[in-house]
């Protein structure tokens, strides 16, 4: 069941003054299309959703120079001294529920031009909400209470996914936006709970053991140091996503500058080849790397066969001896034999024949002959060969280990010469200085900078992994330390026993929380891919969309290559659609979606192919879209046409209202 | 009676030496990454081949089962390098025999591990190849002279 906003209604709200917006379509699709020049209301629109919800307006430009909410033609004189409310109210439905989320802030006017105030602790968030028909059956909440249930609706966490401009869903995942994304996904998941749980057991398990640590100082002086190494891993984990955002950022901006290079003819040829070099190194350094674990393989297995070689080969000694004495295999177990002479057995179990005094005499002199016994024998045969083996396999280490140390050298004096050619390379776009061309030096400068940034972050990112490896090593000892010292206070075996319950309890909730998070990933991932193969023309380029374990989104094409930095602009909007759109499924909740441009850097089939893609999801759930005239095109009216409320937007003559446009029982209508 | 029927069910380590192996496993030194139990309780054993020392807290390891033909060799070979006698070929050629002291022979192994990778700093390049350098001293003294 899809979750509707069916009003939105302004009172003194900037250009829509005071007005309702009707949006309860009827029809099979549930897409209104509002088409309006710039300035005219299309992202102002959005604002007064995410205003009246999270008191944020995150499409303004510039939020400290914004003007305020107040329409302002009612700074004026004539209204001097009065107190104006200002409010938006967003009128939800879900199912037989309907929710009126309003936003109130009254302004008081002082004077004309910027005199004016917002009135201090007036400002109010209610959330009334009617089950069925009837005002007795509704309930009000206030502020936070408002806020819980804004939450449960539009997560301020993922606003983004259900208010924005698809003029910025190009940068969408490019711009360091994989915190966002694990965010969404751990906001969809709805582990929050089981996090705080997690949390709360820990903080109870430290105060019991702080508890238990009174007597003992050692123990004390632990529980600190586990302490401080939690808060430096916290800070070191928080310094590695930064580290990773600014490295996603530094990699969008040389990718921008060697598409702009690559597009400028004079050195298209230059910027080409050092393309072709750079996956050359790429393709290296991945060779470099995998020789590298074979070798460490190589190392480790040689470790083991070198310590073992003198025993290996003086058990192969002891068995080449008892070969050449004839007694592997023995013809008779003497194990056997013991057991005759032991029990007087009256009868041969070999011959059959009589035991005399003589024949005891022979088994006698057998039993020192065959002093090994079958088990014994059978176990060192079985064991020979795959000693020779490895003891063959050790000779090998020196020649082996020289094929290695060849190959690490080929492969980094391949590497030498094309870092040098790329050096050139770099030099002469830094010198290009042919006439009106200076754009190319300055592509270049940038370009490096975000290298040189990019090695910088790489260079604290790894100082960050290293703090925290070195500090969850310590972390580990201190644990076994802390669970030592506890185990021999037996005199504490409740509060041991509360310790054991909060300790299970905090990695289940972890465990649980983990595997939502993975199930949710993989399931996002699939959905994504679905809708995003709806979207794009291209039909037998792209085989796969994966999230991996540090929430990159990323396109593979049939081959199985990376190819998220090869797509077009339009073909990264269809991903960052696909991916809203999976979130929203995952998410559980229909929410509607608002999007301000949704065609914006769109365009040819790519274009339409995202028009009717949008349209046919309006079938399920409530799309509003925000157009220029220019992007509500001829081949886009054709698919709207009939199928979708379309209506267009102006300005009144002193550009200060909106006009009001009524089709249909749909649009605009001012009071 | 055939005494493998015998065998134990698992290899045991101490408790401690778990998180070594995760940190191995993490830094993925050695190709521990990938590596199965057996291959570093083998590993572990080789190391400590000539000093055994006695398990702390034991936590088992590996099932016996998991081991090969050819990992049973390697089993056997400190304590059948060790006989003296008829007899204690009798005793030893049996897996289960070994494997007290395969198991001391591993604990010794790991405290090594331990300390060359923390004089290495835990830095993956320098611990190997100090490794390295230790083998060419194994090869020369063990393997060399037994080259055609």
């Amino acid at each position: 069941m899809e979750i509707r906003i069916e009003q939105i209604q302004f009172n003194n709200y900037r250009q829509y003054g005071t007005g309702v917006l009707l949006l309860n379509a009827t029809g099979e699709y549930s897409l209104t299309a509002l088409v309006a020049r710039n300035g005219t209301g299309k992202t102002t629109l959005l604002n007064a959703i995410t205003w009246c919800l999270y008191e944020k307006e995150f499409q303004l430009s510039a939020a400290e120079d914004a003007l305020p909410e107040i329409n302002s033609a009612l700074i004026t004189k004539e209204h001097e001294g009065e107190v104006i409310d200002v409010s938006v109210v967003l009128i939800v439905v879900d199912n037989k529920k309907t929710v009126e989320f309003k936003r109130s802030k009254p302004f008081k006017i002082n004077g004309y031009g910027d005199n004016f105030s917002c009135v201090p602790g007036t400002a109010k968030f209610t959330a009334a909400v009617t089950e069925g028909e009837g005002l007795e059956n509704t309930g009000v909440f206030i502020d936070e209470e408002a806020d819980v249930l804004a939450k449960k609706y539009f997560d301020i966490a993922i606003h983004n996914f259900y208010f924005f401009d698809g003029e910025k869903l190009g940068e969408f995942f490019n711009v360091g936006r994989t915190k966002d994304i694990k965010t969404s996904i751990f906001n969809i998941s709805q582990v929050t709970l089981l996090e705080k749980a997690k949390n709360h057991a820990e903080s109870m398990r430290y105060n019991l053991s702080r508890k238990m640590s009174k007597d003992s100082p050692e123990l004390d002086a632990l529980l600190q140091e586990r302490q401080q190494l939690s808060d430096r891993i916290q800070l070191n984990e928080s310094v590695r996503d930064g580290c990773l955002e600014q490295i996603s950022k530094q990699e969008d901006l040389i990718r921008k500058c060697d598409k702009s290079l690559k597009e400028y003819r004079p050195v298209q040829k230059l910027q080409e080849e050092r393309i072709e070099k750079e996956t050359i190194l790429d393709e290296l350094d991945k060779q470099e790397a995998k020789l590298i674990s074979n070798r460490s393989v190589f190392i480790r297995r040689n470790i083991m066969l070198l310590n073992l070689y003198p025993h290996m080969k003086r058990v192969l000694e002891i068995i080449a001896q008892k070969e050449d004495e004839g007694e592997l295999p023995p013809s008779i177990d003497p194990v056997l034999i013991k057991r005759v002479l032991e029990l007087h057995e009256k009868t041969c179990p070999f011959c059959n024949g009589e035991i005399t005094e003589n024949s005891v005499q022979h088994l006698n002199q057998l039993l020192h002959q065959f002093s090994v016994t079958s088990a014994a024998s059978n176990n060192l045969k079985e064991i020979k060969s795959s000693l020779e083996e490895f003891v063959e396999e050790a000779k090998g280490y020196k020649v082996k280990k020289e094929e290695f140390t060849d190959l690490l050298a080929d492969i980094d004096s391949k590497k030498y010469k094309i870092k040098q050619r790329l050096e050139e390379i770099s030099n002469l776009l830094s010198n290009f200085n042919e006439s009106g061309a200076d754009i190319v030096s300055s592509l270049e400068a940038k370009r490096k900078e975000a290298i040189e940034s990019c090695n910088a972050e790489n260079q604290s990112l790894g100082a960050a992994k290293e703090q925290i490896s070195q500090s969850q090593r310590r972390l580990n000892i201190v644990e076994d330390e802390i669970r030592k010292i506890e185990d021999k206070k037996k005199e504490f075996s409740s509060i041991q026993a509360q310790i054991k319950v909060l300790d299970m309890l905090s990695s289940g909730f972890e465990k649980i929380k983990d595997n939502i998070m993975n199930v949710m990933k993989a399931e996002i991932s699939s959905t994504t891919w679905d809708i995003f193969k709806s979207m794009i023309w291209k039909q037998n380029t792209f085989g796969e969309i994966k999230i991996d374990d540090d929430y990159i989104v990323s396109v593979y094409d049939k081959d199985g290559r990376r190819m998220t930095g090869s797509l077009g602009a339009t073909e990264q909007m269809a991903l960052a659609y696909a991916f809203t759109l999976a979130i929203h499924e995952a998410s559980g909740k229909n929410c509607p979606l608002v999007i301000d441009s949704p065609l914006g850097r769109s365009s040819d089939d790519n274009r339409d192919n995202i028009a009717k893609a949008l349209l046919e999801i309006s079938k399920e759930k409530q799309i509003v879209l925000l157009f220029t005239p220019a992007e509500y095109s001829e081949s886009v009216q054709n698919i709207y046409n009939g199928k979708a409320n379309v209506e267009f937007l102006s300005l009144t003559e002193d550009e200060k209202h909106i006009k009001e446009v009524m089709v249909n029982g749909q649009g605009i209508k001012l009071t | 009676m055939d005494k493998e029927s015998n065998l134990r069910e698992t290899v045991a380590i101490s408790k401690s030496n778990r998180v070594l192996i995760n940190d191995f496993q993490s830094y993925d030194i050695l190709g521990f990454s990938l590596a199965s139990t057996t291959d570093i309780f083998l590993l572990a054993m080789s190391m400590g081949i000539n000093d055994p020392k006695p398990l702390n807290r034991r936590d088992p390891y590996s099932r016996t089962s998991y081991f090969d033909t050819r990992d049973k060799a390697l089993l056997e070979t400190p304590s059948l390098a060790r006989v003296s006698s008829d007899d204690e070929i009798n005793e030893k050629a049996n897996l289960e025999a070994c494997l007290d002291s395969c198991e001391q022979y591993a604990e010794s192994g790991f405290q090594k591990l331990n300390e060359e990778i923390n004089s290495a700093n835990w830095d993956r390049e320098i611990f190997e190849r100090r490794m390295m350098k230790q083998l060419d001293l194994l090869f020369t003294q063990y393997v060399e002279n037994d080259l055609d």
